[in-house]
């Protein structure tokens, strides 16, 4: 674990995708779910985990804030599972792709599942109401 | 340092949440966003409007909480409408200022998310 964040993960750069930097949860953070007692949130590191280092499927620029600037990042991936606490897995939900919001300094804001886009077509893991520019796969790939 | 698969179970194990899940809101300036969850169940996030996105129960379908995003700018107009007592702010009134020009669909989910808040008396107070 790294003083920065509580815990730390390797990702794909965003601007650069052939390298990785390294993105986490700050202890302020991770100790608001814990002391709230969101065990599905605790629990679901694991899935923020195997989206970031091993499961990004898809990557966006841009959170569509209004107002703000959109370097921030939202990381797309579709783990088989889904934990509903530390002891406790079950199927992933039908139908949908896991998001990691991540913000322009590397600190993960949320995470979450999402139904898939309706209207994507043939393309796979397009998650819905994800507005931002596509960075992986790129374009040409996709 | 990168968390391992193993390093990141034996930290999640050693850090445990609590037993017993409370309510919670929390304003992050980084992402001019408002997280609020009223219960603790297993979710996923539908996105309402440009503002607004939904946590739904994966068994029931029901709000379970939100995330507003763009909060700064109607924190910083509150005042200008809303008497805020004690320093804080009824989470039902942050709801309620993303009624204008909404559509049928942002405008029930918007007064179910206000009646949950209001059942729970929840507070969005600023940090000390």
């Amino acid at each position: 674990m790294t003083t920065r964040w509580a815990i730390a993960f390797e990702a794909m750069d965003p601007k650069d995708t052939a390298h990785k930097w390294q993105v986490g949860i700050s202890g302020d953070a991770y100790q608001r779910i814990r002391h709230s007692g969101h065990e599905k949130q605790v629990a679901r590191l694991r899935l923020v985990r195997e989206v970031l280092v091993s499961g990004t499927l898809r990557l966006y620029e841009g959170w569509s804030r209004p107002g703000k600037d959109e370097r921030c990042y939202v990381y797309v991936g579709c783990p088989s599972r889904d934990y509903k606490s530390l002891t406790i897995d079950a199927p992933a939900p039908k139908g949908m792709v896991f998001l990691v919001f991540v913000l322009n300094d590397g600190t993960i804001d949320d995470w979450n599942w999402r139904p898939l886009s309706p209207s994507a077509g043939a393309e796979k893991n397009v998650p819905d109401g994800v507005t931002g520019s596509l960075i992986w796969p790129p374009p040409k790939q996709n | 340092m990168a968390t391992t698969e193993a390093e990141l179970i034996q930290f999640l194990r050693s850090n445990p949440p609590a037993t017993k899940f409370v309510p919670y809101c929390h304003l992050s300036k980084e992402a001019d966003a408002l997280t609020v969850y009223f219960e603790g169940d297993p979710d996923y996030s539908k996105r309402l409007s440009d503002h607004i996105t939904l946590y739904l129960s994966l068994e029931t379908n029901e709000p379970v909480g939100c995330r507003i995003k763009g909060i700064s700018g109607i924190l910083e107009d509150l005042p200008n409408f809303v008497r805020v007592d004690h320093g804080g702010v009824r989470l039902s009134i942050i709801f309620f200022a993303f009624r204008g020009g909404a559509d049928d669909d942002v405008l029930n989910a918007i007064k179910s998310l206000s009646r949950v808040a209001d059942q729970r008396e929840m507070v969005l107070e600023p940090a000390l």
